[in-house]
């Protein structure tokens, strides 16, 4: 029994002392899709149309379509435009010979109106959105509204670029104040647009929202980048009218501006800007998680793709990884957690944009870092492959600590030691610095981790929980009663709310 | 003959047919004619390109000519005498404003048929015996600005000669849309007159000034942002670059570009001997990496067009703001739209003869006169197929508005090369 226990363990440490890679054994792998030469494959926009094939958006090589194949060197792909856009970074299939797409300056239905397989109509939807000339002015991430219209984010423009002496739609000198700024209108902005090109402005307080997305109970989400006034990358849970703590949007808030046309959001101050602001439903811990959000997908697949149906993936533009995120709703809002569910294993960086597989199986990662640090770009597709695996299935917030549940039984003598689960306590202050440092960090010791009956779940207690916290849980050395070791110990949760 | 401008014949043999008959009628076949010979020929949208560019027919046997207009544009078709292309597309032009009136089919020896103007999305055909003398007759289209590239031969063989099958340029064919552009990787994108290369992005702005961009905003310079502090550093400003943010340029290959701009709708500028380098855009090489601070993409060539005053279509009463609508595509060159008060105005530019191009306008609605008036320093290079001229205003009728054609001379301004020394500083900046 003692030999059988070391076994386990060195399995265990060998699993905690790096990331995992790819072996036969995963219930992941990543698989490369070839793409055609000639063109650069930095894919702005993912999504199957109705016969099964994958439609791509590039940055600058135009449109493919690719027929999958179960060998991911035999796509066979077929140009549908072949124009230059400019920086499109969303795709919606509307018909197999119709997308909608958003690019810079407009959102674009694009149609192969003869029937050549080439597009031949590009008709402006709505270009309501200002345009300064800025290459972070992202318009992208075209969502459903479930009623006919679509939610789109707008970027923000960085101080590291540049202001053109003509803008398209109204200038505000007092927008283009600060680090990233909303110069023009509603940068920094969700917007909704309807089918006839009016665009009703939705939520602010954005930065570099390069992602957006409407779960399955029809709740709106957006992942944001880590930045000024936006201490590490978040997830909101968007509600129309709500301002989510990047100022410079503002300008464009007409509540805002009532009493004074030139009130500048900059000279507010951060505690007045903080109170303001709806705090994100989750924030991913900088460096530890995910350094640039793209964006989120939910896992629909039923269980196709693994034990973590119903749950949201996030791709990380400038990691090679994939988060997994588990929410929950306590005293009313959302909150949560995140971990990994794929970390290297031959996955690449650059994680733009994911799209599940029509039969739910694969998760497509399109790839691209649109210009910023050297060229990571490509097509990947994460298979499920049905091999049993040990993860953190899910997380709770109990009054006194989590509850954990795992994918598989715990192996009980490891997973009781209350030792094993390390815990930081920390939080992210805001202001206008780029990025923060972790602020009252903390460790927490458990006193307590107790084992349901099937093995399951674990009770972790850690006596009296503080809310407007991040708890981030390292399980070290944690196996299953199989003797599979935990493939990502980690996981943060952000404690906005206390559960009762 | 009282003919209308456009009107169509409704028979198949046209008057042309007749007009030539005397050429070489007078030796007609003694036995019964053989089943003519049915030659179509289709016109590549958009592109001043009949379809079929060669085909071969027996001398003096019967030929049925069709000319379909598959075109947005209205097109002729003249059949010269050998070696007489030229002198037929001079002889054309030299009709003058009675051009119009002859369908700008001429009357000269160097003719052997016509099948006069055929509108888009109509067709004519004309019927008529293959000349006896064997050689290669031209065929072209003597419209205004078509005459010296949408050309094509008929090749007369002895009788018993073996015909070849004609050389026919497929439209939208699979192998042509499906092939790959490197246009859409390489910093210098570059695209051909068959298969122009469309490309919206931040584009330069050559000095173009207030009187041409009146419905963009300014960027004003800004001050300084201290990023530790979060304060304005004061006496330290940051300029607001000269740059256009909704640009949509077009390459024919190393003769013409252009850029037509969907903020202001109109063709802003255009020019020859390059395109736009993306360099300091896409940054170098096959993958993304952007350039620091620099995101204009770099001119490079001479402009022979730059807009200047007011667009050219005047609204009754004050300045109308256009709405942008997109686009179509014609063989790769898309046909802009827009609209202007009650008016939905298209526009669809296509470089022509040599040192030449032309807009080629549509207009719905138009319930009066359109009339397009141009700043003096463009008028010179103006001309048009349709309306009459006053002074630098151009009056189009009401019932020819929903086609006509301007003709802009190329006038050689300012160049634009690229400095070999910025290509050198290729550092990227981080800050996503």
């Amino acid at each position: 029994m003692r030999i059988i226990f070391f076994a386990l363990l060195s399995a265990a440490l060998a699993a905690v002392s790096g990331p995992a890679s790819a072996g036969p054994d995963d219930a992941y792998i990543v698989e490369e899709i070839k793409m055609p030469k000639g063109i650069a494959p930095e894919i702005g926009g993912l999504a199957f149309n109705s016969k099964g094939e994958l439609v791509v958006v590039t940055r600058r090589s135009g449109i493919l379509i690719g027929k999958p194949s179960k060998d991911p060197g035999a796509f066979e792909w077929r140009v549908f435009s072949d124009q230059s856009l400019h920086e499109a970074l969303g795709v919606l299939v509307e018909k197999d010979h119709q997308l909608l797409v958003s690019q810079f300056p407009e959102l674009t239905r694009i149609t192969d109106t003869d029937g050549d397989g080439l597009a031949d109509s590009y008709e402006t939807v709505c270009d309501a959105w200002g345009l300064s000339g800025g290459y972070h002015e992202n318009a992208g991430n075209i969502v459903p509204d479930g009623e006919g219209n679509w939610f789109l984010n707008i970027g923000t423009a960085s101080y590291n670029g540049i202001t053109f002496d003509r803008t398209r739609g109204k200038y505000s000198p007092v927008g283009r104040r600060g680090r990233n700024f909303s110069s023009v209108e509603y940068r920094g902005w969700v917007v909704k647009v309807k089918p006839d090109g009016t665009m009703i402005p939705w939520a602010s307080g954005f930065r570099a929202n390069n992602g957006l997305c409407r779960g399955p109970d029809g709740n709106l989400w957006a992942t944001d980048n880590q930045g000024d006034y936006i201490p590490t990358s978040p997830l909101y849970h968007v509600e129309q009218g709500k301002f989510y703590g990047h100022p410079s949007s503002l300008v464009w808030d007409k509540e805002f501006t009532r009493d004074n046309p030139q009130r500048d959001p900059l000279k507010e101050g951060k505690e007045k800007l903080d109170a303001m602001r709806t705090k994100p439903a989750i924030q991913f811990p900088h460096g530890t998680m995910i350094n640039s959000p793209g964006d989120p997908i939910f896992d629909l697949s039923g269980g196709k793709f693994g034990p973590f149906a119903g749950q949201m993936l996030v791709p990380d533009e400038s990691g090679q990884r994939i988060l997994r995120v588990m929410l929950e709703k306590v005293g009313g809002q959302w909150q949560g957690a995140c971990t990994y569910l794929v970390h290297d294993g031959g996955l690449r960086a650059g994680n733009n944009r994911a799209v599940f597989s029509p039969d739910g199986t694969a998760l497509y990662s399109g790839q691209t870092m649109r210009g910023w640090g050297g060229p990571v770009e490509g097509l990947q597709r994460i298979i499920y492959t049905g091999k049993p695996l040990f993860e953190i299935q899910d997380i709770r917030l109990k009054p006194d600590g989590f509850e954990l549940t795992f994918t598989e039984p715990v192996e009980p003598t490891f997973a009781a030691e209350a030792a094993r689960y390390h815990v930081q306590r920390y939080y992210y202050p805001y202001s206008q610095q780029y990025g923060a440092s972790q602020a009252e960090l903390t460790k927490i010791e458990p006193t307590q981790a107790a084992i349901s009956t099937d093995g399951r779940k674990v009770r972790l207690t850690l006596g009296e929980m503080k809310a407007g916290r991040i708890y981030q849980l390292d399980l070290v050395g944690l196996i299953s009663a199989a003797g599979r070791p935990l493939v990502h110990p980690t996981v943060a949760y952000t404690a906005n709310q206390l559960a009762k | 003959m009282n003919m209308r401008h456009f009107s169509i014949p409704t028979l198949a043999v046209l008057s042309a047919a007749l007009l030539v008959g005397e050429v070489w009628a007078a030796k007609p076949k003694p036995s019964k004619p053989p089943k003519p010979q049915k030659i179509e020929i289709a016109v590549v949208p958009g592109a001043l390109r009949y379809a079929t560019t060669r085909f071969d027919v027996t001398a003096g046997a019967p030929v049925i000519l069709t000319l379909k207009n598959s075109c947005i544009m209205p097109h002729n078709l003249v059949l010269g005498m050998p070696g007489k292309a030229d002198a037929l597309f001079q002889a054309a032009m030299a009709l003058g404003d009675r051009g119009m009136a002859q369908s700008f089919v001429p009357e000269t020896p160097d003719m052997v048929a016509a099948i006069r103007i055929v509108n888009p999305g109509q067709s004519e055909a004309l019927e008529l015996v293959a000349p006896e003398a064997p050689g290669e007759y031209p065929y072209l289209c003597t419209y205004p600005g078509h005459g010296t590239i949408m050309r094509g031969i008929m090749r007369v063989k002895a009788t018993g000669e073996k015909l070849e099958a004609p050389i026919i340029e497929k439209i939208n064919a699979p192998e042509i849309v499906n092939a790959l552009r490197e246009s859409g990787v390489s910093p210098k994108p570059m695209g051909t007159r068959e298969r122009p290369f469309v490309m919206r992005s931040f584009v330069p702005n050559p000095n173009l000034g207030d009187a041409v961009l009146t419905h963009y905003d300014r960027g004003l310079p800004a001050k300084a942002y201290s990023v530790s502090t979060g304060e304005d550093v004061e006496g330290k400003d940051v300029a607001a670059i000269p740059g256009l943010p909704t640009g949509i340029a077009v390459s024919f290959g190393p003769e013409f570009a252009y850029v037509w701009d969907s903020t202001e709708c109109r063709l802003l500028y255009a020019w020859t001997g390059g395109f736009l380098d993306m360099t300091p855009y896409w940054g170098g090489g096959t993958g993304g990496g952007r350039r620091s601070s620099d995101y204009v993409p770099w001119l490079e060539g001479t402009l022979i067009y730059k807009a200047a005053g007011a667009p050219p279509i005047e609204t009754s009463g004050k300045p109308v703001k256009p709405k942008f609508r997109g686009y179509r595509v014609l063989s790769g060159n898309p046909e802009f739209s827009y609209e202007l008060g009650d008016l939905k105005i298209h526009e669809h530019i296509t470089p022509t003869d040599p040192g030449t191009f032309m807009i080629h306008y549509r207009v719905e609605n138009a319930r009066e006169p359109v009339r397009l008036v141009f700043d003096p320093a463009i008028r010179p290079q103006i001309s048009c197929d349709q309306g009459g001229w006053k002074d630098n205003t151009l009056e189009i009728p009401v019932d020819h508005s929903d086609h006509f054609m301007l003709l802009v001379r190329f006038q050689p301004g300012e160049t634009f090369k690229v400095d070999p020394a910025k290509l050198k500083n290729g550092k990227v900046s981080e800050e996503p």
